[in-house]
């Protein structure tokens, strides 16, 4: 499959996520949270997908679930990705003592590991999914600030800008009518990647049963599938079509960033003649 | 006996779906133990004529004719039969000293290597010659320089430890780019001079833009623009009285004629006009000179000039 | 950290508290001391080894960490040196031959490995190699017969095969996109030219010429690998059982075990800052221009 291709078609799986994730409540069969049916029961013209423990549907836990990851991951990006580039830009066009200390405060900030600290404080908040993504983007809004401020000061001192400001165009407007289309690219690229990472950072924090209780996902739905016997039973239904649903949709956002990157950095695609 | 001969050469690159011809049919012959100069300005072909005869293009590069090296035609043979040639028989002075030598390892391994890769000899016997090689290039403590690195020298000092490393196997052509490129008067005087010493056994190429050092090494000359070869001979015949009015443009716009430069800029590869590819600056250009695209002449004794007024 | 600490401490011992065993308590830990004394006591008491006690033990937690850190070590440095090791060598390779076959059809592999998540090879390592074919055991470290022989060293590497493979996982493809990147600059650099030009053998060229100047830039972020220990073993050792850090910490979170996941917390603060002064030392001792201070 061509590397077109191959891009088309990880869209093509992303939105049929999406899609999934908007006409969940017409697609889905059951209520997930309703008990539908006997507990544990194999897949059957019911229950495409078979019960778990309490008698639910999974199948339709499993599209329900895919709202919860995407509002986590996109949610997550967005933030993360809104903050970065905004103080990337601020820092980087008026630099000086703001820069500094702003600096400063993120590189302390930074060697703090992300990770625990999220863990921590999910303890602390038990929040719902919002508030999830909102600590998560925060968070992790660290880490792009750099890529996004140096793009920036490469382009402050390029001589366009300096003709903008000869004009008397205000900072404000030359922070977004010339250098944020420059940083499209790469925020981009950020971006896709950043969902994908959020997406597999949320799973993995329902998975350690730190997400939000009132609602089902699919973290929630292995671990509960792991920790019901789901080896020893044989719950093959259960456990593994979250997963499945949890390596689909990164491997389609996987693609999609390496794709993006290749597109705006054609050095990584060396030698195709 | 002829030591290289270029027929026909033509270089062309591939670049998104473009054909780009770089060099277009050029001939040259070098005799052994000839020293022979090759002079244009930057993008006029001729690194990319030292580098096709060394096979190190680029692989979205396109090579027809044929380069012989005593009988054998490099450009047919297989890497590993080329990599025997490599060092051993042809070796390369590369542009840029700076950006040449790896910054990571210690220069006394960089002269060694081809040493003990190439002629198989113990590693303790490849310093020795390395120290001696080094002694020849007037490098201080060549004993302690063999553990340096490269950013520890002076860019002179990097053009000599170059010498060096190409003459530790001893090749018999040694084709030298730009070596005196960036260097000071006086820097560039000592590498000449140490460049001629060494070189009176070997045959050589010299590829360089600059007319002085080109007078004072080598007996040929033979001048490029455009991908073309559009003039060659005897260095001092050409030098004192050029034919070409390329030629003679080159030598008024030397420093020390009075530095007239010539007008214009030469056509990048892939928009070259019509005609002679040098009627735009030309001083004496002629409406013919815009329909008609002059071909090499030979005019005397070893003397080629392309261009339509020795027609 | 959420919570009086006694108050929380206590409740997990009894139900009813009685004012005056709090008041007691209080001046027992300083907590009746302005803020910042106790934080000066909290840390004095870092370094006298005091890490607390944790909730759901009744242990002091730095003993109990420092057990479980040696447990995860075991699972942790093989397959963090080994992935490293993999990922520098298929991605130096993958770079140095950039559009070949081989390249992108391990490019993809790695693609994919990376977009999985970890705990999800862990499963279905379980599921395939453990549950199915019965070649390796579910979980934990040992067998049942320690109870009859003892640790036995043979029985605890099998157990960490499992563990071990699936962090090499998602070790290696890490390691593979950086190296191949840091790879296909130094390919277009002038020495390798030279060394092409001087006819030496192309392996030899990407060995000795290339790896040097490629591991460079990455060096730094290897280093840091090593300190994500609690990061990296999470999900890893919570599927496999496996008694080390992670599974520490999974227990710690489910259970609230709040000064517990301070301690975990600090320790691995602690690894990053070192690991980040190691390859501060780490790197002049690689690249000889900082070493005799290039003026470039």
């Amino acid at each position: 499959m061509s590397r077109k291709k191959l891009f088309w078609f990880s869209c093509l799986i992303f939105f049929a996520y999406v899609a999934v994730a908007v006409f969940a409540p017409l697609i889905a069969p059951y209520d997930p949270y309703t008990v539908s049916g006997p507990p544990l029961r194999q897949p059957d013209s019911m229950h495409p997908l078979g019960t778990n423990a309490t008698g639910q549907d999974i199948l339709s836990q499993l599209i329900f679930g895919t709202r919860i990851t995407l509002i986590i991951g996109l949610g997550a990006a967005l933030i993360s990705c809104s903050i970065s580039v905004s103080l990337g830009i601020l820092t980087g066009y008026y630099g000086g003592a703001f820069d500094g200390i702003v600096m400063r405060g993120i590189d302390i900030f930074m060697t703090i590991p992300l990770f625990p600290l999220l863990l921590v404080l999910t303890l602390f908040f038990t929040p719902g999914i919002f508030l999830v993504a909102i600590l998560m983007g925060v968070l992790g809004s660290t880490h792009s600030v750099r890529v996004f401020r140096s793009q920036v000061m490469g382009i402050r001192n390029a001589s366009f800008i300096e003709g903008a400001r000869a004009i008397g165009s205000r900072d404000m407007r030359i922070m977004s009518h010339h250098i944020l289309p420059n940083l499209i690219p790469i925020v981009t690229v950020r971006f896709v990647s950043s969902v994908l990472h959020y997406i597999l950072l949320g799973v993995g924090l329902s998975f350690l049963g730190l997400g939000d209780p009132m609602v089902i996902d699919w973290g929630q739905m292995i671990e509960q599938a792991y920790s019901s016997g789901g080896f020893a039973l044989g719950l093959w239904w259960w456990l593994i079509p979250p997963g499945l649903a949890v390596v689909g949709l990164s491997l389609a956002l996987a693609h999609l960033g390496y794709s993006s990157e290749e597109f705006y950095n054609p050095r990584l695609e060396k030698n195709r003649y | 006996m002829q030591l290289l001969e270029i027929t026909g050469l033509q270089v062309s690159f591939i670049k998104d779906r473009e054909i780009i011809h770089v060099i277009d049919s050029v001939n040259l012959t070098l005799e052994a133990h000839e020293s022979c100069a090759l002079v244009g300005e930057s993008g006029c072909g001729k690194t990319v004529l030292g580098m096709a005869v060394m096979r190190l293009l680029p692989s979205n590069a396109q090579i027809e004719g044929s380069i012989r090296y005593r009988e054998t035609n490099l450009l047919e043979l297989n890497s590993h039969d080329m990599l025997q040639i490599l060092g051993k028989e042809i070796g390369m002075i590369p542009q840029n000293s700076a950006m040449v030598l790896n910054p990571v390892m210690t220069i006394g391994r960089q002269i060694t290597e081809s040493l003990v890769l190439h002629e198989g000899i113990s590693s303790k016997t490849a310093d020795e010659k390395a120290i001696y090689l080094l002694k020849r290039m007037d490098i201080p403590d060549p004993h302690y320089a063999l553990s340096q690195y490269p950013h520890e020298f002076s860019g002179g000092m990097r053009e000599r430890i170059l010498i060096a490393i190409v003459l530790a196997c001893e090749p018999t052509l040694i084709i030298a780019d730009e070596p005196t490129a960036g260097l000071d008067i006086l820097v560039r005087k000592q590498t000449i001079e140490l460049l001629m010493e060494h070189s009176r056994d070997k045959t050589f190429l010299l590829i360089t833009h600059d007319l002085g050092t080109a007078h004072e090494l080598c007996s040929r000359i033979v001048v490029m623009y455009a991908g073309e070869i559009v003039e060659s001979g005897n260095t001092r015949e050409v030098l004192s009285m050029p034919m070409h009015p390329y030629t003679q443009g080159l030598l008024t716009s030397h420093p020390s004629a009075g530095l007239h430069p010539i007008p214009g800029m030469s056509p990048n590869p892939g928009s070259f006009p019509e005609g002679c590819r040098f009627y735009t600056r030309c001083s004496s250009v002629q409406d013919l000179c815009t329909k008609e695209h002059p071909s090499l002449k030979e005019t005397g004794k070893m003397r080629k000039v392309r261009c339509l007024r020795y027609d | 950290m959420p919570g009086d600490y006694i108050t929380n401490y206590l409740l997990s011992l009894g139900n009813v508290l009685p004012k005056e065993t709090l008041n007691e308590f209080y001046r027992e830990f300083g907590l009746n001391l302005p803020l910042y004394e106790q934080y000066i006591l909290y840390i004095k008491n870092i370094f006298a080894g005091e890490w607390g006690y944790s909730y759901q033990y009744s242990l002091p937690v730095l003993p109990l960490i420092l057990n479980k850190l040696f447990w995860t070590l075991i699972i942790l440095l093989p397959s963090t040196i080994l992935g490293i090791f993999f990922g520098m060598v298929t991605g130096a390779y993958s770079g140095w031959k950039s559009g070949s076959k081989q390249d992108l059809t391990t490019f993809n592999i790695m693609i994919m490995i990376r977009a999985v998540p970890d705990y999800w090879w862990a499963i279905v390592a379980v599921y395939l190699f453990s549950y199915y074919l019965k070649l390796f055991p579910i979980g934990g470290y040992t067998g049942i017969n320690i109870l009859y022989s003892g640790i036995g060293v043979i029985d605890v590497l099998y157990h960490a095969f499992l563990p071990v493979c699936v962090l090499i996982l998602s070790i290696t493809a890490g390691n593979y996109y950086m190296m191949r990147n840091s790879m296909l600059s130094v390919v277009e650099e002038d020495y390798i030219t030279t060394a092409r030009a001087k006819g030496l053998p192309e392996n030899y060229i990407l060995w000795r010429h290339a790896m040097k100047n490629t591991i460079l830039p990455i060096v730094t972020i290897a280093t840091l690998q090593f300190a994500s220990i609690i990061t990296g073993s999470i999900f890893v050792e919570t599927v496999f059982s496996w008694p080390g850090l992670g599974l520490l910490t999974t227990e710690a979170l489910r259970a609230r075990d709040l000064p517990l996941l301070e301690g975990i917390f600090l320790l691995d603060t602690l690894l990053v800052i070192i690991a980040n002064l190691v390859a501060d030392l780490l790197y002049p001792l690689l690249d000889p221009r900082i070493r005799t201070g290039a003026d470039e």
